[in-house]
């Protein structure tokens, strides 16, 4: 590939390619505000180690990779906790506008970073177990674990705001 | 209850695929740009820490190295004088405070044990 020998313009070719898919990856991760700086961040951070890419067909996995990383970082630095005011918001139908619309962005804080991604990965980018596990570096079942911990703790929630 | 969870997906979808604020040719101009800066900072931290290491590699040589201190030329023959040297004695100063006294003897001159052959 042009852009592990260290062409700038092959590389900017792939960005732009991937650009909406991944803003839309950092979105779920950590938000609307937030997503395009940290997939800029993702994206630089993988031109440093793009020699590390041995399957250039695996682009796509490998800068989803970058980019949830990039994510993690910026969630570490602030805190992942949920204010108690949204979770008794989400629980309380009428309260907010969690009541009438789903606040998608307010509900993804609530659940572990990992578990945002899998939903993501799950569901806007329709990939498999084994494809997910290879862009978390974890097992298809540990996957469909965290899957199900988010759905149960989406359900928690959901049911609460739904009764 | 599954309605509220694809409800849940289809607004994750919709948050997912909006169109982002920065086009993808901005985009990618403006990680060009990151990756430009990025190294920028990566060369001039490097420049700084070679300076550092070099200006440290200096100092060090100059506290370490002295230059090996030779004993003053002596005046052989006149101490050799005044310490009544015999004849066949050789006195060397290893360094200042340091002499070697050597005796040589022709064979069949000295007492035995004195490096007379038997």
């Amino acid at each position: 590939m042009a852009a592990q020998r260290g062409d700038e313009n092959a590389f900017a070719a792939l960005v732009e390619r991937h650009w909406p898919q991944m803003v839309g990856l950092a979105r779920s991760m950590v938000g609307d505000a937030e997503a395009e700086d940290a997939a800029q961040e993702g994206f630089v951070t993988a031109w440093r180690k793009l020699r590390d890419l041995r399957d250039p067909d695996a682009f796509r996995a490998w800068i989803s990779r970058a980019i949830v990383r990039s994510c993690w970082r910026r969630s570490r630095r602030r805190p992942t906790s949920v204010p108690l005011e949204l979770v008794a918001e989400l629980e309380n139908p009428g309260a907010g506008e969690a009541g009438a619309m789903l606040d998608v962005e307010r509900l993804l804080r609530m659940l572990a970073p990992r578990q945002r991604a899998v939903m993501h990965l799950t569901v806007v980018a329709g990939m498999s177990d084994r494809e997910i596990g290879e862009v978390l570096e974890i097992d298809a079942a540990s996957v469909r674990a965290h899957r199900r911990r988010a759905r149960d703790r989406l359900r928690s929630v959901l049911g609460a705001d739904g009764r | 209850m599954p309605d509220e969870l694809e409800r849940f997906d289809d607004a994750l979808r919709d948050l997912a695929c909006r169109p982002p604020r920065t086009s993808p040719a901005e985009a990618a101009r403006a990680v060009a740009g990151a990756i430009r800066a990025d190294r920028r900072r990566w060369t001039t931290r490097f420049s700084a820490l070679a300076a550092a290491a070099a200006v440290v590699l200096a100092l060090s040589a100059t506290l370490l190295w002295q230059p090996g201190r030779r004993p003053e030329p002596v005046a052989v023959a006149g101490h050799a004088a005044s310490t009544g040297l015999g004849e066949g004695v050789v006195l060397m100063w290893l360094d200042e405070e340091t002499p070697l006294y050597m005796t040589f003897q022709l064979p069949g001159n000295g007492a035995p044990g004195n490096g007379a052959t038997p």
